[in-house]
């Protein structure tokens, strides 16, 4: 490894004239793509192992809305089944995809590359990272094929329920699930440390941290909240493990279960309930907090001109994520919890709400008076606008004790969480791909196709989750498997059941089309030149595209400016990259 | 590097740049910045588990742990085991090789024999009148003791490591960081472990805390 | 530009569709209409902000959208700007809070004069126990709950013997008069959701959690669980029923307490053999059924449901529905058994019955045969329905189709399976279980939905003739 250099105090030359610094060096092919330690093959891996579970929370979305549609014309659908596409849909959806593509996928990628390090400083802890990582997936997935299928206890896996015969899966799908979380916690720790470090550490010269862009801040604060939330998931994975195996009583207390008397007594159910959400609120701003960060670079650059309040974005981040581990219990109002810790939540909750209208407002002054052109990137990131607006209102009355109480555990509520953080997440998801994809790829993905992409994605997702809101008030209940027999809801609400699944098979195809379009013009796409954005970033000053290892070329670049010099008055070009020395801007 | 707080980054700089560290450099602190962050994910860890014991402990059918007089020997190893590697150290930064690699294998040993207490003591709860698993406060001692147990066998494999790189070059001075990681890491467990015995496994010291802090 | 379009259109249609869409909250029947208020509150202000920042977004991609010559403002901050908005941003949020603090203070602190009633939740249906005339709940433990006492009351607990048991899911509320629900579960976590009421709360296991409301309308409301309780989840149903003030006396008058129901499980046999006289006629005296008759086996059924159906027949409940001729039959019947002593000894005396035919002759079956809706169940696949069996009807009546007293299932073995097959399509087919008051029948109905062709009921019924029952080891056809 490293020790072969003199360890010397005062001798700072730059990593490219050491000789070669520590890069890694495959041998073979299975060490070039599979075991490959390159941050941004390991993204790619992520990006691709994340995208394609995805893609079965998204098919496990359509028999959910199947059935809710047309109740029990698609008989394979049972109501244990039901319950397995639902918890299997949200705990992919949330963990396996956007957690850790965010992280995984554009962090790795985007990180050495935007502090200017020619890779992640542990490059063999981050191939095992995704290796654990894929592991974890793999046992998610073979919880499928078990005796008893998938866990159906929701994505939540509350106890008692969980464990308990009752609930689908409750013998080994539950297990392998917690399990798996397990496994991801690990994995992600590995990558999380790496991710944070990297930025602590390995940022080029003149990258002071109030020069880095957006996107890493808002991926450097994410993975220091995972890496401080996800403990108390894998505390209570444990607890429930050990429930299971040894019969403890952490979250069970003296119960009957199939009119028999079991042999717990005393555990505390809301101990989960706590544990649970106390990672669970801070995985929305893990998955949030990401898209918050990219957002706002693609508005810069596509608006050209500088974010708005840049200290202010990134403060608001910090506040945000500090904010996230105070609020946890507003998961928990009708929860049966001592009800009095309402007043705090409901509190710490809307304080919350303002950083977060803070960045909205400067996402949007952000847009005036700039230059607009609206490439797809920019469309996806006009999209998040109005789904985070719309969920963040929505926050607004979820996060208020008394204004939840008759939405909670409602379709509300599952209306709100994807707008805020689903939707809203996957545009900006969609719009960094498309971004970044000439840099990726060294190619250009087929703008028709693109702009389908974004015209069904955008106005069929919100015609998806705008209805539902008022199933929701009108009283439907959330992970229920069909709602006839019920006499306070008109006929009606069958038929906005079915118009949304509709327009979510709609939306659903239209992934597929991005999906090909991404694979087939990786290989037939025009080429793609350098920065074709006009960009600041150093990911878009390399010397190849796509970069090559070691992501600079014989020189690590310097940087003098921030992020977001667009359009600065004086300067003929409307974009000043961060590596330009002050002097030569106005050449 | 200016101040994060009053730097208006869209001012570009003018001023010399400060000059880049090597990358030897760069991967020693990276170590010891990984570390560190780990070490405080660790922590949340275990406070977490305290938290949850605590909120247990309230209800009324809390039956206390049972006393297991090998932990009071267990914790002494692990502290001379610490002890040595803090020797080892401090060897290194002199640059006295065979005493660092002497202190290298007696932390290795004497944390092999608290690992090997730790089960005994299992062996001896499970022979107890209130060892059995629908006892919660049982559940939390194999929970946390067993938790414990893994950080210190995740970290023999980076002793290894030191001991290995130790005994195969002269020169011990280079790998001081290595043997400082260690140490740190070491010391830190022994702490986790102090709070969590002496709060959570020696009488009720943890009851009494909360009484004192007016929870009860 | 299309895109500002689009994004007005959008915007705009949110704000149309919300206010001349049909579909917003039930008319409310509680006191809670503050909360509503609050709703109400937060749609204005949230809508607000809502239509103005897109507003402004539609108008900056118009106005400032690229074209020849055009270039950015370059302004990096504007501390001032930032901070007004900030503070306006606080301002609004503080308007919603704060109504909404002061209104969880009410909802959290029931008020003195509220009557307090425990409903129990379990896996997968609702009772409930009222305090008696001593005013105090007694004492409870899962260690003390049997098929005798099912809401596990303490026996020696003198204020339990007063307290007033309401073993089914329908309960009845005095309107104008504040209820403390303690809610109670013995498994799972499971919620307690009026939507008209507006409040909601979930039940957990190991702890009594309440809620507080005023029913202020008269009616009759849907009690729903909103905390996924496993497979039986959506089809958790009760009945909250909002009387008048003499109504509600009339109802209450009926329901025995608990050291009532403890005392009837002494039965008298004789005085049950005396009242099966008559239901031998159809059901054989021995209990042995006559297909002939549509007169199902009642040798070997489950004690509490054939309890529970006497009682629906006779509440008009079951046997009502126009389509439901043999029902109609049965209910007059029924309505020969005076009160709930007179069933439970009738159904004691069932209980002895060894369903043995008396004539034991092919001819009786074949002559049946003819005026059969269904062919007898080996016309069915067992193996097709195998696996919806499994995942969702052992859910309730058990792997082996022995019946859960706790889920209220009765044991599926024993029964004839043209019986079976009847009554799975009469379920599905909404003639038996869609009463308002028929919670455990609507449950059944909502099930058997999954089985969406007569084939699929017979594939199940064929599964279960084939299941053996440990607890009844001579199957049917055996005896016969």
């Amino acid at each position: 490894m490293m020790e072969h250099i003199a360890h010397d105090e005062t001798s700072f030359v730059r990593p490219a004239e050491i000789g070669e610094m520590e890069l890694y060096h495959p041998k073979t092919w299975l060490g070039k793509y599979v075991f490959s330690q390159d941050a941004k093959t390991i993204a790619i891996q992520y990006a691709a192992t994340a995208i394609a579970i995805g893609m079965v929370a998204l098919v496990l979305s359509w028999l959910m809305r199947l059935q809710l549609a047309w109740p029990n014309i698609f008989n394979f659908i049972d109501p244990a089944y039901y319950l397995q596409a639902v918890t299997m849909h949200g705990m992919i959806m949330v963990v396996y995809l956007l957690t850790a593509l965010f992280l995984g996928g554009f962090g790795n990628y985007l990180i050495p590359l935007m502090v200017g390090a020619r890779d992640m400083v542990f490059p063999w802890l981050n191939m095992i990272s995704f290796w654990v990582y894929f592991t974890a997936v793999v046992l998610l997935a073979a919880s499928f094929f078990v005796g008893g299928g998938s866990t159906g206890a929701g994505w939540t896996l509350y106890p008692p329920q969980a464990i308990l015969p009752g609930t689908p899966g409750s013998e080994a799908g539950i297990l392998l699930m917690l399990a798996s979380l397990a496994v991801f916690i690990i994995g992600f720790t590995m990558g999380g440390l790496n991710y944070v470090v990297t930025i602590l550490q390995a940022r080029t010269r003149g990258m002071t941290l109030m020069r880095m862009p957006l996107t890493v801040w808002g991926i450097f604060v994410a993975t220091v909240l995972a890496l401080f939330a996800f403990p108390a998931l894998f505390v209570s994975a444990i607890m429930m493990s050990l429930d299971v195996l040894l019969g403890t009583s952490f979250f069970m207390p003296a119960i009957m279960t199939m009119g028999n008397e079991a042999d717990h007594v005393g555990g505390n159910p809301l101990l989960f309930q706590h544990l649970f959400w106390f990672f669970g609120h801070p995985e929305v701003y893990i998955v949030a907090l990401p898209a918050f960060g990219i957002v706002s670079d693609l508005i810069s650059v596509h608006a050209r001109k500088n974010i708005f309040g840049y200290r202010m974005m990134v403060w608001a981040i910090v506040v945000i994520g500090a904010l996230s581990f105070v609020v946890w219990a507003h998961h928990m109002y009708v929860s049966g919890m001592n009800p009095y810790f309402g007043f705090f939540f409901a509190t710490t909750t809307l304080i919350i709400a303002v950083p977060t209208a803070l960045k909205v407002y400067n996402w949007v002054l952000t847009l005036w008076q700039g230059n607009i052109h609206f490439t797809v990137p920019m469309l996806f990131s006009i999209a998040f606008l109005l789904f985070f607006i719309n969920g963040g209102m929505t926050g607004l009355f979820l996060g208020n004790a008394t204004v939840s109480m008759p939405l909670s555990d409602t379709l509300f509520v599952v209306a709100h969480f994807h707008m805020v953080m689903a939707v809203a997440p996957v545009m900006v998801v969609c719009g960094a791909i498309y971004h970044w994809y000439p840099k990726i790829t060294g190619r250009w993905y087929h703008e028709g196709m693109a702009r389908f992409h974004f015209w069904v994605t955008f106005v069929g997702s919100y015609l998806v989750f705008l209805p539902m809101h008022y199933l929701g008030i009108m009283g439907v209940p959330r992970r229920y498997f069909e709602i006839s027999g019920t006499t306070f809801l008109p006929d009606s609400a069958q038929s906005v059941n079915a118009s949304i699944t509709i327009a979510a098979l709609v939306v659903g195809f239209a992934q597929l089309v991005f999906l090909y379009n991404l694979i087939v013009s990786a290989f037939n796409g025009r080429q793609a030149s350098g920065n074709p954005w006009n960009a600041t970033t150093l990911e878009w000053q390399t010397e190849h595209t796509p970069p090559e290892h070691g992501n600079f070329g014989k020189e690590l670049p310097c940087v003098y400016r921030w992020a977001y010099d667009y359009s600065v008055p004086g300067v003929e070009e409307d974009f000043i990259p961060q590596n330009v020395p002050p002097g030569n801007a106005q050449a | 590097m200016t101040n994060i707080f009053t730097e208006q980054p869209w001012i570009a700089d003018t001023g010399p740049i400060a000059p880049a560290l090597s990358g030897a450099q760069i991967a020693v602190n990276s170590r010891r910045s990984a570390l560190k962050m780990l070490l405080s994910v660790v922590s949340v860890f275990f406070l977490l588990m305290i938290v949850a014991y605590g909120g247990r402990m309230l209800y009324q059918d809390w039956r206390p742990t049972p006393q297991i007089n090998l932990l009071w020997a267990n914790t002494g190893v692990l502290l001379l085991s610490s002890l040595c590697l803090q020797a080892s150290l401090m060897w290194a930064r002199t640059g006295k090789t065979a005493w660092v690699r002497g202190g290298l294998v007696a932390a290795a040993v004497l944390t092999l024999l608290f690992l090997v207490g730790q089960l005994a003591a299992w062996q001896q709860l499970t022979t107890m009148v209130l060892g059995d698993f629908s006892n919660p406060s049982v559940g939390f001692f194999l929970m946390i003791t067993g938790i414990h147990g893994l950080h210190m066998a995740g970290g023999m494999v980076a002793l290894t490591r030191a001991m290995t790189r130790a005994f195969g070059r002269s020169d011990v001075r280079s790998m001081e960081h290595n043997v400082s990681n260690c140490a740190l890491y070491w010391h830190y467990l022994l702490g986790v472990w102090l709070v969590v015995f002496g709060l959570l496994f020696t009488g009720n010291n943890f009851e009494i805390l909360l009484r004192i802090c007016g929870f009860i | 530009m299309v895109v500002a379009i689009i994004l007005l259109v959008l915007v705009l249609g949110t704000v149309v569709f919300h206010v001349l869409s049909p579909w917003y909250f039930t008319p409310i029947a509680s006191n809670w209409s503050s909360m509503d208020d609050t709703v109400t509150l937060t749609f204005v202000v949230t809508g607000l902000g809502f239509v103005l920042v897109n507003l402004f977004i539609a108008y900056c991609l118009i106005k400032f959208r690229t074209k020849e010559g055009r270039r950015a403002e370059y302004e990096p901050e504007s501390i001032k700007l930032e901070t007004w908005l900030t503070g306006l941003t606080t301002v609004a949020i503080a308007a919603m809070l704060a109504p909404g603090l002061l209104i969880w203070k009410d909802v959290v602190t029931p008020p003195d004069e509220a009557m307090e009633l425990e409903v129990l939740a379990r896996q997968w249906n609702w009772s409930y126990r009222l305090p008696g005339a001593d005013g105090r709940l007694g004492a409870v433990a899962v260690s003390h709950t049997s098929e005798d006492n099912p809401l596990g009351i303490d026996p020696s607990d003198p204020f339990g013997q007063d307290d007033v048991i309401v073993y089914d899911p329908v309960m009845h509320l005095k309107v104008d008069q504040p209820v403390t629900f303690l809610l109670r579960s013995n498994d799972v976590l499971h919620n307690f959701t009026v939507p008209q009421f507006r409040v909601k709360m979930d039940f957990v296991p190991g702890q009594v959690s309440y809620i507080w409301a005023e029913p202020t309308a008269e009616g009759s409301y849907d009690l729903l669980c909103e905390e996924l309780c496993g497979v039986g989840h959506y089809a958790m149903r009760g009945r909250i029923i909002v009387d008048s003030e003499e109504s509600y006396a009339d109802w209450l008058l009926d329901q025995p307490t608990f050291a009532e129901t403890q005392a009837e499980l002494a039965t008298d046999l004789v005085a049950g053999q005396g009242s099966y006289a008559v239901c031998s006629s159809c059901h054989g005296a021995n209990g042995e059924g006559n297909q002939a008759m549509h007169s199902p086996r009642l040798a070997g059924m489950d004690g509490e449901y054939m309890r529970r159906q006497l009682r629906h027949f006779k509440q008009g409940v079951r046997g009502t529905h126009e389509d439901d001729t043999w029902g109609q039959t049965m209910a007059p019947m029924a309505m020969m058994l005076a009160d709930a002593a007179a069933i439970n000894n009738v159904v004691s005396y069932i209980g002895t019955l060894s369903g043995q035919s008396e004539f034991d002759d092919e001819a009786h079956y074949n002559l049946s045969a003819a005026v059969e809706r269904y062919e007898p169940a080996s016309s069915g696949d067992p193996s097709k329905s195998a696996a919806l069996y499994q995942s969702t009807c052992a859910q309730c009546h058990g792997d082996d189709g022995e019946g859960v007293w706790t889920v209220n299932a009765p044991a599926l073995t024993g029964l004839d399976d043209w019986y079976l097959a009847t009554q799975i399509k009469n379920f599905r087919d909404g003639i038996r279980g869609r009463h308002a008051d028929d919670l455990y029948g609507l449950q059944m109905g909502l099930v058997s939905n999954t089985m969406t062709t007569d084939q699929a009921i017979e594939d199940m019924v064929a599964y279960i003739s084939g299941l053996e029952n440990p607890n009844q080891p001579v199957k049917l056809a055996q005896q016969r």
